[in-house]
């Protein structure tokens, strides 16, 4: 069964149609990437997938349950879990306290501290543990925003462009750990721009364009097809 | 008789547009709620009092020689008060912070005032124009000219001086305007300082029609929040609109329900429009 | 609960105890004055407690605590003058009625966040006091309820009955306040107040958290002010919806330390006595004291005097 699936899938925005007509489906265990060119609808996809925007058509099915009716907390609660583009951690608190929080929804207290531990050396934050998440660096807050969503024993995780603003090194260690969580079992959504990221992750790919399914396969097979980099590049070069 | 009712709501609604227009500008600009925005008005009411009192200066003139006054005034209490406060908490915090600012306006006026109605009575205020069959008492009609006059003079300066312009473009998009070559930070400081000018214009507007005493200020805030947010956030013309509509609307529950529903209308319209329409009348973010 | 948290608690009631004999001690008839001042801390603490679970806590900055007073004080003078009820009986009714009218006001201002909603709920109070001078017929409108001074069990009226009951109203406050900074609560408030949208992302249902934040809120504001209708012994809407009550828990709690436990205690016992004897000779000064005391810590000291010591509790 799939883990995620999407049915004729449509939100829009008054005249503006974000996402059109999408049937997605997603296996378990895998990483599976949506890419598309700015605007293509791609983070209105995990709006839509979290809850955070109602479904204009179609439907979410999430094992086999249709979640349109769910609100956000409860999807988290279920496994649905998302990060956002620009981390949204809870800035006053520390680090140890942004990874305890989602623990405690789902652990007794001091299983959640001993856990909330674990992940931050996992996530290579065990050195700021005590740090004010506002003072970290924005490559330690994307991986503080991962370690958050980790924290919520997701099934399924949709990441929303984790390498944004992030230096080259720091690159391959997210790519790492990425993996090394799909190996864990989780399912994984990754929006995401830069190629060699999508390239490297990815076991099946979409290809979105104005809300529109273009290409669906593996990375190899997709990126060269003519649509796709007529979306991206324009027509000249396909 | 509908027809005196709606004219004096209009002529009212002027003058509130012109108590709003200040608020919606700082609002736009910077997202901050200017909590002591009904002090700002009284504390006009209180100089074109003082002024007229001691020396005989018509509060329409008068309104003119303290605006540099207000405008330093809103100016420093921005640069040194909410500026410096990171961008993050500023919401907030510059709530309280207008807040107490807003009691210490009050309670000074308290102390130097004493809490005695006072009033600007122009030596006209008796006459009375006749226009469609509507009294309209003369101060009222001078007070909601001018006021509409103003609003006019400040609509052309957002629209067609460098000043106005450079506020408008900080209002859409603080980056951009910041790389188009705008002092962000000082258009801030000088935003608030001209809120601050407007708000304490139209007291001094207001001194004729309303009775002055130092706690007058919050009957203007909610009535200010209410055109705010009727109008659109940060519009002009919104707030124009704003303030004629809760101008004839309380003119209306004032005859046709009970003279005391006249300041819940206020209230009602304010949660109204934010439960169910939060984005204003008008609409869409940030219009002139 | 481990052994650590039940500390707190022991000390509380201690605290409580041992000042419930002062009575004894110091002469209430002979001290009117005194205990009139201890009454109004107690009270107060109350209710700076109660806005900081809400606004401190849970990070809902309410503006509109003074109309939870007045409802809370109508409660108590309506039932003692439609219905001759003593005012003891009916103080904890004081705190459920508010409760129910925060069921109304929450279901309205939680529809905003941040700034609006503290507006909404400065509206929603002036609605509520407006509603109540209107009613002429139930609340006597401006006229006011008289509440007469009533005995409790077999204790007298008087400066003594007022300290006790109120030092145990503020103790039970302050107990609600640790009671939930102890629990894993307090920091799902907090998550909800530092990023809703990170929190609901989380699995945090936000709203049943707010609204828990409120109705406690609302409950010993509710207490507070039939207490205080109790003791002044009248109340009007300008009184009972009184302004102050909500400027000052605000500060108070600001000058103590927002989000703690004893940053509300803190703040009442260092600045209400000052601002008491500030009163009785310069009436209404003390208003500007709170306003230029909140700017200062608002714009210098934000976190007030427990922030300086870093403290949680």
């Amino acid at each position: 069964m799939n883990l995620l699936e999407t049915k004729d899938l449509t939100k829009a925005f008054g005249g503006v149609v974000a996402v059109s007509d999408l049937n997605l489906s997603i296996r378990e265990g895998i990483v599976f990437g949506v890419v598309g060119p700015n605007g293509a609808g791609k983070t209105t996809l995990i709006n839509v997938i979290t809850g955070v925007e109602r479904v204009t058509k179609g439907s979410i099915l999430f094992k086999g349950r249709n979640i349109g009716k769910l609100p956000t907390f409860k999807r988290s609660l279920e496994g649905i879990t998302r990060t956002f583009q620009i981390p949204q951690c809870f800035t006053g608190l520390t680090v140890f306290e942004n990874i305890l929080i989602p623990l405690l929804l789902r652990f007794p207290t001091q299983e959640a501290k001993k856990e909330a531990e674990r992940i931050a050396e996992r996530m290579f934050l065990k050195d700021d543990l005590d740090k004010q998440a506002q003072m970290l660096s924005v490559g330690r807050l994307k991986l503080l925003e991962l370690a958050k969503a980790y924290a919520t024993s997701p099934k399924l995780l949709l990441v929303d462009e984790p390498m944004g603003g992030v230096s080259l090194d720091m690159m391959d260690s997210l790519i790492d750990l990425i993996k090394s969580l799909r190996d864990e079992g989780i399912t994984i959504l990754l929006v995401e721009h830069v190629m060699k990221v999508v390239v490297a992750l990815a076991d099946e790919l979409v290809v979105l364009n104005f809300g529109k399914e273009i290409a669906l396969g593996k990375p190899e097979d997709v990126m060269n097809r003519k649509e796709v980099i007529e979306a991206y590049l324009g027509d000249e070069y396909a | 008789m509908i027809t005196s009712i709606i004219i004096n709501g209009i002529l009212i609604g002027l003058i509130y547009a012109l108590l709003a227009i200040g608020l919606t500008v700082i609002f736009g600009v910077m997202r901050i709620i200017n909590m002591f925005h009904g002090e700002s008005v009284m504390l006009g009411m209180y100089a074109a009092f003082v002024l007229f009192d001691k020396f005989g200066i018509s509060p329409y003139i008068s309104v003119f020689l303290t605006a540099p006054v207000f405008f330093v005034l809103g100016a420093i209490i921005y640069k040194f008060l909410i500026d410096p406060i990171p961008a993050r908490e500023r919401e907030i915090t510059s709530l309280i912070i207008t807040l107490g600012i807003s009691f210490i306006f009050a309670t000074s006026a308290m102390y130097i005032w004493s809490a005695d109605y006072r009033t600007v009575t122009l030596p006209f205020f008796q006459n009375v124009m006749v226009f469609l069959q509507t009294r309209i008492g003369y101060p009222a009609l001078i007070s909601s000219c001018m006021s509409a006059v103003l609003i006019v003079i400040f609509y052309l300066f957002m629209s067609k001086t460098y000043m106005g312009r450079a506020i408008r473009a900080t209002e859409l998009d603080k980056d951009t305007a910041s790389i188009m070559g705008v002092n962000v930070k000082w258009i801030s400081i000088a935003t608030f300082g001209i809120g601050v000018v407007l708000a304490a214009m139209a007291g001094g507007i207001l001194s004729p029609i309303f009775y002055i005493y130092p706690f007058v200020g919050g009957n203007f805030v909610i009535k200010a929040f209410t055109i705010v947010v009727l109008g659109g956030m940060g519009s002009v013309t919104g707030a124009l609109l704003g303030g004629v509509i809760l101008g004839v609307a309380e003119a209306l529950a004032s005859t046709f329900l009970e003279y005391s529903m006249k300041d819940i209308m206020a209230f009602i319209l304010f949660l109204g429009i934010l439960l169910f329409k939060p984005s204003g009348i008008l609409g869409g973010k940030t219009r002139l | 609960m481990q052994n650590r948290s039940v500390k707190p608690i022991i000390i509380l009631f201690i605290c409580l105890i041992v000042l419930s004999f002062m009575p004894f001690v110091i002469d209430p008839g002979s001290y009117k004055y005194l205990y009139n001042i201890f009454f109004v801390v107690n009270v107060t603490v109350l209710l700076a407690t109660s806005w900081n679970i809400l606004g401190g806590f849970a990070g809902q900055i309410s503006f509109g605590h003074a109309g939870f007073v007045g409802i809370g004080a109508y409660t108590v003078s309506l039932l003692h003058y439609h219905l001759q009820w003593s005012p003891w009986l009916a103080l904890p009714f004081a705190g459920v009625v508010t409760v129910l009218a925060a069921i109304i006001i929450g279901s309205i201002a939680f529809k905003l966040r941040g700034p609006y909603f503290a507006l909404s709920t400065l509206a929603l109070a002036e609605v509520t006091k407006l509603i109540v001078e209107g009613w002429r017929s139930f609340t006597q409108g401006t006229q006011g309820i008289v509440v007469s001074p009533s005995p409790l069990l077999f204790v007298p009226s008087g400066g003594g009955l007022y300290f006790v009951v109120s030092l145990w109203l503020a103790g039970f406050g302050i107990l609600c306040a640790l009671l939930i900074k102890l629990s894993k609560t307090s920091y799902f408030f907090l998550a909800v107040g530092e990023n809703e949208d990170a929190a609901l992302s989380l699995g945090i249902n936000s709203k049943k958290y707010k609204l828990i934040a409120l109705y406690i809120s609302a409950f010993l504001a509710g207490v507070t002010g039939g207490v205080l209708a109790t003791h002044t012994g009248f109340v009007d809407p300008s009184s009972g919806f009184d302004m102050v009550h909500t400027v000052e828990p605000i500060f108070l709690t600001m000058v103590g330390g927002i989000g703690t436990v004893l940053g509300p205690v803190i703040g009442t016992i260092l600045l209400v006595p000052v601002g008491e004897v500030f009163r009785s000779h310069f009436p209404t000064a003390h208003l500007l004291l709170y306003g230029i005391v909140l700017v200062v810590f608002a714009r210098f000291i934000p976190k007030g005097i427990m922030g300086l010591f870093r403290k949680k509790i």
